[in-house]
């Protein structure tokens, strides 16, 4: 079915902590330019793989290929500097340094942080951070922070951090986001801004995301495609109204079924 | 040849002492969650008060460093409950905890020094003669230090695997929030913790200054990092880890001392150290992550 | 008032080098949050090689014996002192700083300090074991022709200019793009490597440059002493630089200046000159050992950011573009 090329493609990816095996032989491909989400019930190994796509840890068995870069094996940063940003379960904002602050740490290639130009041509930085300082601004505005930019990043209510989240990722320019639980603890006002912020993103940038969701709801409402994991391997893939009729999909959620989940 | 052979008995000796004081560390990073480290002058108080029960107060020697020991244990509670416990509840940062640590040390060991003076302080036991076991010639003294160390290390272990509260003490070391909402008590555990672990550092204080000739302010500060070395190699908040990083690095550096020279001792257990950091900086005994 | 002067010129020397070392430090643990255990190690360092720079080569049949000993003028032996520091700093900082455990660096450097100092007391080919080095003529006197106490004044300078350059290296990396890359690797390590930055890295920048203000003081040091041996470095020493920086502000170079002027003055340097008790003459140097450990306790206990907080960043200098909430609303949205 994917119409455009895969820009994230996972393939007979294992990994075992100690004797467990958290991710058994797990495949998928995720298509450039699409909104898909990677759901199954809790336990069948999300975290690990989004740990093993970010670089978080290494992967054990099989490979993880990125814009064409084979990135099973690269540190989370090598791996963040292809284009692909990943994100927390819980917020991970940079408590102590201002919301300007923390939009201005992710935009790449910042000549101020050689030690070089920091020690002896410290009016280079000053000219970037101008620069970055104005597409933070509008930035912060479009995700309604503005007013807040001064405010420690640690002193905002939890839905803002969220919002912050997004607006730092935005600054770092990438080419796939990775969201891990996005929705996780918000408000549904808030989750109605923050959808409409990934598709915005996807169709003003170009950014492909991956949301690791439990809210399926919002899968149905914003995603293209839905990778089904259970026990530790890919269940079943396609659109989340097809999914809804797949009884082995259905099963995998044991008892409560689907719906109830997405109540909840 | 022979040499090397007796020097694995010094091995067992040195790894006896290490080995009850590292457990002691681990088990309370385990519950805890942060490193102190304050523990080496934890050690080298049990040894002070052992000295003074005795020597001084002319107690007889087993009955002293019991009281020492029970002491130690209940002075580690009570710093934990005046200071740490305060940044603990409030939730701080972990660097504040290791930083409070670090200065605890420092008040302690200068509290020693007010105490029983910059000097060095002998221990007035009669050393014994040799005994002559298969290959190994050793003191009777190091053989009961090593049998102390054994009988503590299976008490340890029985604690650990047959009663409630060592069942507790390891699942917050596996996962403190789990256990809170298992309804177990976590903070009477730490308290708990605390009270076995003080008194693991008395009683390995104990064994420390009988083993060496003298002992004076500044004898535990080398031997902290050899705690930690045994510690880590044996993967941090594993007991049995421990056990096993300290019977390693025991025979390691009597070996070597008889290999290359005792003045080097420290560097090796130090080289030891560095090695397992940067080839598996998670320890000997690989731990089970979650899912 | 003969007495008085170089007493606190003497002081004054002291203040303006443990600003350089409280910089120092700040840079590696306010900045970047590397827990550095064994800051003195790094002093030592640059002490050390100031010295066997500066000095004339020692010879066993004197009694004393050192490496190099190369007769070159001070601020070359400053610069070769600073250079080593910094060098020591990315080696130990290479096994310390990693991306597992945050307290791997605090134990790494203990540690390492441990060791590093029974090699040096012990290994008298080096700096001459526990006798350290010595005789180190002060520097520039001879070709002023200054006697002790106007050498005492001219060390006030050198320190002072030393130490304002020190300030500009300490400011400009804060208020750089690479010190907040640093400060947001404080917060969050794992978050900062998610942006692409290379945390290992730019700790390890932390991390040597901090050491290389450390190795700057500790070569005035020795250039004003005129000798350094390990009682000059035991562990303690680390704990004043410490105090130093948490007292007054971590993140802050301020707050440096209070929190050294408070601990490493006030507290440390000023009480070696009260007359010892007779009676038992490591009373004095115990209790203000102790004194320390506890500052250092309190102040995180009641004042965990220091005296002077870090300095918050305001972006109003910035063109604000038509539309947006004028300056004085959004501070008011969040009282």
């Amino acid at each position: 079915m994917p119409a455009a090329e895969a820009i994230l493609t996972v393939s007979h990816v294992s990994h075992s902590f100690g004797g467990f095996r958290a991710v058994d032989d797990c495949s998928f491909e995720i298509a450039a330019g699409s909104i898909s989400a990677l759901i199954g019930p809790n336990g069948a190994g999300k975290s690990t793989l989004v740990g093993l796509i970010g670089g978080a840890m290494r992967t054990q068995t099989g490979s993880i290929h990125f814009a064409g870069r084979n990135i099973s094996r690269m540190s989370a940063f090598k791996v963040a500097r292809l284009g692909l940003l990943r994100t927390y379960q819980v917020s991970r904002e940079f408590a102590g340094l201002t919301v300007m602050e923390n939009l201005l740490v992710p935009p790449p290639n910042q000549r101020g942080e050689s030690l070089f130009n920091a020690l002896f041509r410290p009016s280079l930085g000053r000219v970037q951070d101008r620069e970055l300082a104005d597409r933070a601004f509008e930035v912060l505005e479009t995700f309604g922070l503005l007013a807040l930019r001064d405010e420690y990043a640690g002193n905002l209510s939890g839905g803002e951090k969220r919002l912050l989240e997004l607006a730092r990722a935005v600054m770092a320019e990438p080419k796939f986001m990775l969201l891990d639980e996005p929705m996780a603890g918000i408000n549904p006002a808030l989750i109605a801004r923050l959808d409409g912020h990934i598709r915005r993103l996807r169709d003003d940038h170009g950014i492909t995301f991956l949301l690791v969701e439990h809210n399926l709801d919002v899968v149905e409402r914003i995603c293209d495609r839905v990778v089904v994991m259970a026990f530790g391997r890919t269940l079943a893939e396609g659109q989340m109204s097809e999914l809804r009729e797949n009884p082995e999909v259905v099963r995998a959620y044991l008892g409560g079924g689907l719906d109830e989940r997405a109540a909840g | 040849m022979g040499l090397i052979i007796q020097s694995v008995g010094f091995g067992l000796v040195t790894a006896s002492v290490l080995a009850v004081a590292a457990v002691g560390l681990t088990l309370q990073f385990g519950v805890t969650n942060y490193i102190n480290f304050a523990y080496g002058t934890y050690l080298l108080l049990g040894g002070y008060l052992t000295w003074t029960l005795s020597a001084k107060a002319h107690l007889n020697f087993i009955v002293a460093a019991l009281l020492a020991c029970l002491l130690m244990g209940a002075i580690a509670v009570v710093i934990a409950r005046t200071v740490m416990q305060h940044f603990v509840s409030r939730q701080a940062p972990l660097f504040y905890l290791l930083i409070v640590t670090f200065g605890l040390s420092l008040v302690i060991s200068n509290v020693i020094e007010a105490i029983w003076g910059p000097g060095f302080q002998t221990y007035n036991i009669a050393v014994g003669s040799p005994l002559n076991l298969g290959p190994f010639s050793l003191t009777p003294n190091q053989l009961i230090i090593m049998g102390v160390a054994v009988a503590a290390m299976l008490a340890i272990h029985l604690m650990l695997t047959r009663t409630v509260l060592g069942k507790a003490m390891r699942a917050m070391s596996d996962n403190k929030d789990l256990a809170q909402v298992s309804g177990i008590n976590t903070d009477q555990i730490t308290m708990v913790t605390w009270f076995v672990t003080g008194c693991l550092a008395g009683l390995a204080g104990v064994a420390l200054t009988v083993t060496t000739v003298s002992f004076g302010p500044a004898s535990g500060s080398n031997f902290l990092f050899v705690i930690f070395a045994a510690v880590i190699l044996g993967g941090i908040g594993k007991p049995y880890g421990a056990m096993l990083g300290a019977l390693i690095l025991g025979i390691i550096t009597e070996v070597s001392a008889v290999l290359v020279s005792a003045a080097y001792k420290d560097d090796i257990a130090f080289v030891a150290l560095i090695v397992v950091l940067l080839l598996r900086p998670q320890g000997l005994i690989a731990s089970r992550g979650r899912a | 008032m003969d007495l008085i002067l170089p007493y606190l010129a003497t002081l004054v020397v002291f203040f303006f080098i443990y600003n350089i070392f409280t910089w120092g430090l700040n840079i590696q643990f306010g900045y970047a949050g590397v827990l550095d255990f064994t800051f003195i190690t790094f002093v030592a360092c640059g002490a050390y090689f100031a010295g066997v720079f500066a000095l004339g080569p020692g010879s066993q049949q004197n009694g004393f014996e050192w490496i190099l000993g190369l007769n070159l003028p001070f601020p070359i032996a400053l610069l070769a002192g600073a250079l080593a520091a910094g060098v020591l700093g990315i080696l130990i900082g290479l096994i310390a700083i990693n991306r597992l455990r945050s307290d791997y660096m605090a134990i790494v450097t203990l540690a390492t300090g441990t060791v590093i100092y029974g090699l040096v007391s012990n290994f008298t080919p080096l700096f001459d074991g526990f006798d350290g080095l010595a005789g180190l003529s002060p520097p520039f006197a001879q070709a002023l022709g200054l006697n002790s106490n106007q050498f005492t004044y001219l060390w006030v300078v050198v320190s002072g200019v030393v130490m304002v350059i020190c300030w500009f290296i300490a400011q400009r990396i804060l208020t750089s793009p690479l010190g907040r890359t640093m400060r947001a690797i404080r917060e969050d390590q794992d978050a900062a490597e998610t942006f692409g930055k290379d945390t290992i890295r730019v700790r390890l920048i932390a991390m040597s440059m901090g050491a290389v203000l450390a190795g700057v003081g500790g070569a005035l040091l020795m250039g004003f002493i005129g000798a350094f041996s390990p009682a000059g470095w035991t562990s303690g020493e680390t704990f004043v630089v410490w105090a130093a920086l948490i007292v007054g502000g971590r993140g802050n170079n301020w707050g440096a200046v209070v929190g050294s002027f408070v601990v490493a003055v006030l507290i440390n340097e000023a009480t070696r000159y009260i007359p010892p008790v007779t009676a038992d003459p490591t009373l004095i140097p115990t209790v203000r050992n102790m004194l320390i450990g506890a500052t250092l306790i309190l102040v995180l206990w009641v004042r965990p950011q220091g005296i002077i907080p870090e300095t918050r960043r305001r972006f109003f200098q910035l063109p604000l573009r038509p539309g947006s909430p004028p300056v004085q609303e959004a501070e008011s949205a969040r009282g």
